[in-house]
């Protein structure tokens, strides 16, 4: 099954060529379209991985592994499995949609705006590649100078403070999980995740190494209480910015979550998961009634977002097979999701400017196109049986209420919730009383928005109906993830020879 | 006697500095003598000069070893290499802008010359008498440096601040000096090490005060807190070209100073000497982090955030195993590069016939001048230690020993801090990118030499993870006369 071509590393490497190309050329259009061309070869080099993927084993596939600085052991290793390889190609589908978007709605500096998106997209797809923690970490935190420049350089009005407190926030939490990096590195004397997965470490020291990475992943994902930073950061980036924000970069904190603190500290994850289901509830429950009072559509949809990555880690945290494919399913799903509610709100805050929900009101007669889209992402938003949404959620509580009952009783109230305020959303915008003359005679979608919003809202139908085809090839690599975090306490796995050697 | 004689004979060793020395006496007269005051041809000349006895140092001197109070073993072989390249760009950055003021005059490159050759024989000292000649050498060239812009008083100011609270600095490292003589009988390094080792039952309190008032006076060179109150001031008053200097070279020979006198005489009594560093290390990043906060001035914000980097450095003091110290060569290597890179893009901004010198001065940069914006940039994010940029290899090479050594509050600071320190560094690029210029005065002064040493340098911070060689990581032949106790 294994392919010749180092599918993995054209994929992280070919849009930094693109980067050579628009340095070398003088014209905007130009920039626009190598940029879209070799995104989209991304997105087509991703199909055909996610073609060849081989859903029967739970070994990392693609790999490629070369020396990189061998004084300190550190290779550059990549290589996906069940877990990773829909976040692999999650970033490719979004990246070129979010270009597409942006021809649009971003007039000034578009060639660095092609720029920034494009190392963007090598860094995203370079974190959930990376099968070496150091050049995980690189991703990772490289991660945040293109984002940091997209929301301060292209934002809204109070970009400047937003993208502040998503650099500084991210920032302080990816430090501490360096020095957990570096504390397993010693203790294991390798940086070969593979390898660190299968290593028993001191169940106190895990404790340790789980709250250092936790500060970076529980930032990233976001959880409750340390999400301040997505609702202004969603709220001031561009349209592209904040698809990519929803759609992938809250992913990297689950798929932490899942490739880290599960295999690698068993003990630790099950000390800590009443901590987690706990805040997974709060946050769920509470982020769900400050939508609910929101009057900023991107705020709704960010706090949304919220919601749905508590249900992400409740899942994790069940260490059940229902949990964990939830969780995978979940994430999926809100990428794509998320990612076009923010593209459906970019298409009227083009025509308007405004993202005031009480500026729009019955907008439905000139827009009808529109309106159906809307409404499949905000169903799939809402969890409605049918959609991509539904699956995901429906998983995590049946998880959770293996794990606990109470949980899943408080968590189930946020599927309520969200679709108390997405219908609201949804009726006050689309329906209502047409009491903005400018907004009743916007125009229906256009070419480019249709490119980009229909395969979307297929997907979210596609995988609600057959959710499959994600849960099968993902299913290997969680049982094998299972039983890596379910030994039993205190009945430790012994350290592979291959360890004990270095 | 013939060359070959010569150079197999003890002089040989000191080749460099006998280059220099009688090089810059030279120039001197080179100066002293030509007609339109030589300002340029005294520039070019010293350049050479230097780049002579840096090729001489790097390639003719024999495998190392210590000579009479003299070490030329490849640590200093290395660092004096380093020093060359810092002075050679330090010079052509400043000769541009010098040449718009009334500063161009020829004494410029000669003080500079004058320090280099201190600085070289501190490097190389191992004995505390030729350590504090060549202190003094290159402080006194320091000082004079500092007040070149004589008409204006904050340089003057600049200058007799730094020379009394210099002149403080050389009295404890004298004090020091005299107290590890009456203990040892000898003021060569390796007297003082015999006789600790002598000592049974720890470190004798009067060498003990010796090596913490030695250390001290050392701290001042490098700007380590407690005794980093000048080098705001300093950084501040003195022409940019000759922040540029300080900034740049001195910190590597009082460095490499620091682990020759740890290495040398006080091995023995590491516990001692760790808590010192330790204390200073903690202390100048938290003050260097959080100092910078406040800065409106771009040279003071510099100097702060040379004082967290040093603190950053002496980590791999804390540590001391060879990765350690690797990594100290490491993170000054990036350092140096970053911060040429840094002063290469303010000098070349002008406004009102001088260099820049506000941060608001950058406003809008991203619009006006973006070449030297993205370039700024690129440095910015690599000093904050954000990767995948050049500075977050550094970083990772000094913590990486620290936490293998169970250094795990030191590390965690460390990380604190830069996470405190980053909001300065992407402030910058917040006023270059996020602001639209209002009232841009600022022009750009084009030197094709600073802007080749610009892409250099921004081509080094890009394209180092590229290829992290394990020469920075484990420089283990360069290390070869450092001793380590474990």
């Amino acid at each position: 099954m294994m392919s010749d071509m180092p599918v993995l590393s054209l994929m992280i490497f070919l849009p930094l060529v693109a980067v050579l190309g628009i340095l070398l050329t003088r014209s905007d259009k130009a920039a626009q379209g190598i940029s879209l061309g070799v995104t989209t070869i991304v997105l087509a080099l991703a199909c055909y991985m996610v073609y060849l993927f081989n859903p029967a084993t739970s070994d990392f596939q693609f790999e490629e592994k070369f020396h990189w600085l061998p004084a300190l052991g550190l290779t550059y290793h990549v290589g996906v499995d069940g877990i990773s390889v829909f976040f692999v190609l999650l970033s490719a589908l979004l990246t070129p949609m979010c270009l597409l978007a942006s021809i649009q709605s971003v007039h000034t500096r578009v060639r660095e705006y092609m720029i920034a998106f494009l190392v963007l997209e090598t860094f995203m797809i370079g974190t959930f590649a990376a099968l070496d923690s150091i050049l995980f970490y690189v991703f990772f935190e490289g991660v945040l100078i293109p984002m940091f420049l997209i929301i301060g350089v292209w934002g809204g009005a109070r970009r400047i403070y937003s993208a502040f407190k998503f650099f500084l926030y991210t920032l302080l939490g990816s430090v501490l999980m360096l020095v957990a990096l570096l504390v397993m590195y010693n203790e294991l004397k390798t940086t070969d995740i593979p390898l660190m997965m299968g290593a028993a470490l001191d169940p106190g020291l895990q404790k340790w190494l789980f709250m250092a990475m936790f500060a970076s992943f529980a930032v990233k994902m976001p959880m409750w209480p340390v999400h301040t930073w997505l609702p202004d950061a969603h709220v001031e980036a561009p349209t592209g910015g904040s698809v990519i924000l929803a759609g992938v970069l809250l992913k990297m904190g689950g798929y932490g979550f899942l490739r880290f603190c599960l295999p690698m500290f068993p003990d630790a994850s099950h000390y800590f998961a009443p901590m987690m289901m706990v805040l997974s509830v709060i946050a769920i429950i509470y982020t769900s009634l400050v939508a609910l009072v929101q009057t900023d559509m991107k705020k709704m949809i960010a706090y949304s977002s919220v919601a749905h990555m508590g249900f992400v880690t409740l899942g994790i945290f069940t260490f059940t097979r229902q949990g964990i494919d939830g969780a995978i399913f979940q994430m999926i799903s809100h990428g794509i999701v998320s990612g076009a509610l923010f593209l459906v709100v970019g298409v009227v805050y083009d025509r308007l400017h405004s993202r005031d929900i009480n500026h729009y009101g019955g907008i439905v007669k000139n827009m009808p196109v529109y309106a159906t889209l809307f409404m499949i992402f905000m169903l799939g938003s809402v969890g409605l049986p049918g959609t991509s949404g539904f699956v995901g959620e429906f998983l995590t509580l049946a998880g959770a209420f293996q794990a606990n009952t109470w949980v899943a009783l408080f968590a189930g109230t946020g599927v309520i919730l969200g679709a108390t305020y997405m219908l609201w959303l949804y009726r006050k915008v689309i329906f209502g009383p047409a009491e903005n003359p400018e907004a009743a005679a916007m125009g229906d979608v256009g070419a480019i928005e249709k490119v980009n919003l229909i395969p979307l809202a297929i997907g979210v139908i596609v995988l609600g109906v057959m959710p499959t085809l994600v849960m099968q090839p993902i299913g290997a690599s969680v049982e094998k993830l299972l039983a890596q975090v379910n030994t039993i306490p205190g009945l430790m796995q012994t350290v592979p020879q291959e360890v004990k050697t270095q | 006697m013939t060359f070959a004689q010569l150079t197999d004979s003890y002089l040989s060793y000191m080749m460099p500095e006998i280059i220099l020395a009688i090089g810059t006496m030279i120039m001197m007269m080179v100066g002293a003598f030509s007609s339109k005051g030589g300002f340029k041809t005294v520039c070019v000349l010293s350049v050479l000069l230097w780049a002579g006895a840096g090729l001489y140092n790097q390639f003719v001197i024999p495998a190392g070893g210590v000579m009479d109070g003299f070490k030329y073993d490849n640590f200093s072989v290395f660092l004096k290499s380093m020093m060359v390249v810092g002075s050679i760009a330090a010079l052509l950055l400043a000769m541009k802008d010098l040449e718009n003021s009334i500063m161009a005059r020829f004494e410029y490159p000669v003080l500079m010359g004058f320090s280099l050759l201190g600085l070289f024989l501190m490097v190389s000292s191992f004995d505390l008498i030729l350590l504090y000649v060549g202190l003094e050498l290159s402080s006194l060239a320091l000082y004079v440096l500092a007040a070149f812009n004589r008409n204006s008083t904050v340089s003057s100011e600049a200058g007799l601040k730094y020379f009394v609270l210099g002149a403080i600095a050389s009295g404890l490292l004298l004090f020091g000096s005299s107290l590890l003589y009456g203990f040892a009988g000898a003021t060569s390094f390796d007297a003082i090490q015999n006789a600790i080792n002598a000592a049974n039952g720890g470190l004798p309190a009067v060498a003990a005060f010796g090596m913490a008032m030695v250390l001290a006076g050392l701290a001042f060179k490098i700007a380590a807190v407690p005794f980093h109150v000048w080098s705001p001031d300093v950084y501040e008053g003195a022409p940019t070209s000759v922040t540029a200097f300080f900034a740049i070279v001195p910190q590597i020979a009082a460095i490499g100073l620091i682990v020759h006198l740890v290495s040398g005489a006080f091995t023995a009594a590491n516990h001692d000497w760790r808590m010192i560093v330790t204390f200073m290390s903690v202390a100048s990043m938290v003050v260097g982090a959080f100092g910078a906060l406040v800065q409106r001035n771009l040279k003071r914000l510099l100097a702060y955030s040379s004082i967290a980097n040093v603190g950053f450095l002496l980590i791999g003091l804390v540590a001391y195993t060879p990765e350690s110290v690797s990594a100290m060569l490491l993170y000054m290597t990036i350092y140096m590069v970053t911060t040429i890179g840094i002063f290469s893009v303010v000098l070349q901004l002008r406004k009102g016939g001088h260099a820049i010198e506000k941060i608001a001065d950058l406003s809008g940069l991203g619009k006006t001048h973006p070449l030297m914006a993205y370039a700024m940039t690129a440095f910015m994010f690599s000093i904050a230690g954000i990767p995948p940029l050049a500075g977050f290899f550094a970083k990772l090479a000094i913590f990486n020993p620290a936490v293998a050594l169970g250094y795990y509050t030191l590390a965690v600071i460390g990380v604190l801090t830069s996470v405190v320190g980053a909001w300065y560094y992407i402030n910058i690029i917040r006023v270059m990118f996020f602001e639209s210029a209002e009232d841009s005065n600022v022009t750009l002064d084009r030197a094709p030499v600073s802007m080749l040493i610009t892409w250099v340098c921004v081509a080094l911070v890009v394209l180092f993870i590229l290829a992290p060689s394990d020469f920075w990581f484990y420089t283990g032949n360069l290390l070869e006369g450092i001793v380590f106790t474990s």
